[in-house]
């Protein structure tokens, strides 16, 4: 008991320094890996499946969301999204969930590039964004 | 250990710790300023009309690096902001520059209907590289950098400027050079 009776001098003081900072109302920027992660692509029964999670503040455009195999684009269905009318860019749509799209595909590729690019709401864009990944195929 | 020393190395933890919450909070936020002024690195870009420019040419004045991109709607949104202050703030030795992240064609049309007033350069990977010289640890747009007279860098935002937050960030540093 003794010693916790003598740290709290020590900790209170460094507790209160901190708390204005733990208030801070402007959230932190992340890096665009960070901010958006691809989860790993799959492939099953014809179907192709990808997964982006979209971290909280932050969203993706539908529109630069393009999967590719090989030199040809693939057609994805995507989830409806949300509207944002954007006043340089008129409606747009955006998603600010994690995201699942799926694309079909007779076989399963080797690989498929995916493209995506996405901003923050504390005011900042990230560059678009073009991964070539493995594709699972599941059984 | 004896309590004393067992004391001192929790106190020593603890405000180590406090230390890399500060510096973590200074690094990650729009103001990315602790290791400030540093001398601004050699960086040469590519204006829209092909011309090399190097940012030691504008070595005696006050210089506003502003990166951005057509993709970038915060970008867009304070380019009538920087045009604003490129224009009153010249007689006080400010020169707005803008590197865009975008192929000339499209900066041109752009830097156009939005009637910039400063020099625009364009490029892909040279302009990433030339924001992660200028300190950019993220990659993200819009990243402004002020740079003073003697070439030292005295500031760096990351987002989008509205017209107050810009004109403080000129009375702190411009407007005291005079």
């Amino acid at each position: 008991m003794k010693p916790l009776a003598l740290l709290l001098p020590l900790l209170l003081p460094t507790l209160a320094l901190a708390a204005p900072w733990s208030r801070m109302s402007e959230p932190a920027l992340l890096t665009v890996d960070e901010a958006f992660q691809l989860e790993p692509v799959t492939w099953r029964a014809g179907i192709l499946t990808v997964s982006i999670r979209v971290t909280p503040g932050h969203y993706l455009y539908r529109d630069k969301l393009k999967l590719a195999s090989g030199t040809d684009d693939q057609a994805l269905t995507l989830p409806q999204g949300e509207r944002y009318d954007d006043p340089h860019f008129g409606a747009v749509v955006i998603y600010r969930q994690d995201l699942r799209a799926e694309a079909r595909l007779a076989s399963a590729p080797t690989e498929v590039t995916v493209h995506w690019q996405g901003c923050a709401d504390i005011g900042v864009c990230y560059p678009p964004q073009q991964r070539t990944v493995d594709v699972d195929v599941l059984p | 250990m004896s309590l004393r020393g067992t004391l001192g190395v929790l106190a020593i933890a603890v405000f180590s710790g406090l230390g890399g919450y500060v510096a973590y909070f200074a690094v990650r936020h729009a103001e990315h300023n602790t290791d400030l002024p540093v001398a601004a690195p050699a960086v040469q870009l590519e204006d829209l009309s092909g011309a090399t420019r190097d940012l030691a040419e504008w070595r005696g004045k006050w210089l506003l690096v502003n990166f951005w991109a057509s993709w970038c709607p915060p970008c867009i949104k304070e380019i009538p902001v920087l045009v604003d202050a490129h224009q009153r703030w010249a007689s006080r030795g400010l020169q707005v520059i803008g590197p865009a992240m975008d192929a000339p064609d499209t900066a041109r049309d752009m830097a156009t209907r939005l009637k910039i007033n400063y020099p625009v350069m364009a490029g892909d990977q040279a302009i990433s590289t030339a924001m992660t010289a200028l300190g950019d640890t993220l990659g993200a747009l819009p990243f402004s950098v002020l740079i003073d007279p003697q070439g030292q860098i005295v500031a760096r935002h990351y987002g989008e400027f509205d017209a107050v937050k810009l004109e403080k960030l000129l009375k702190a540093h411009v407007k005291g050079d005079f």
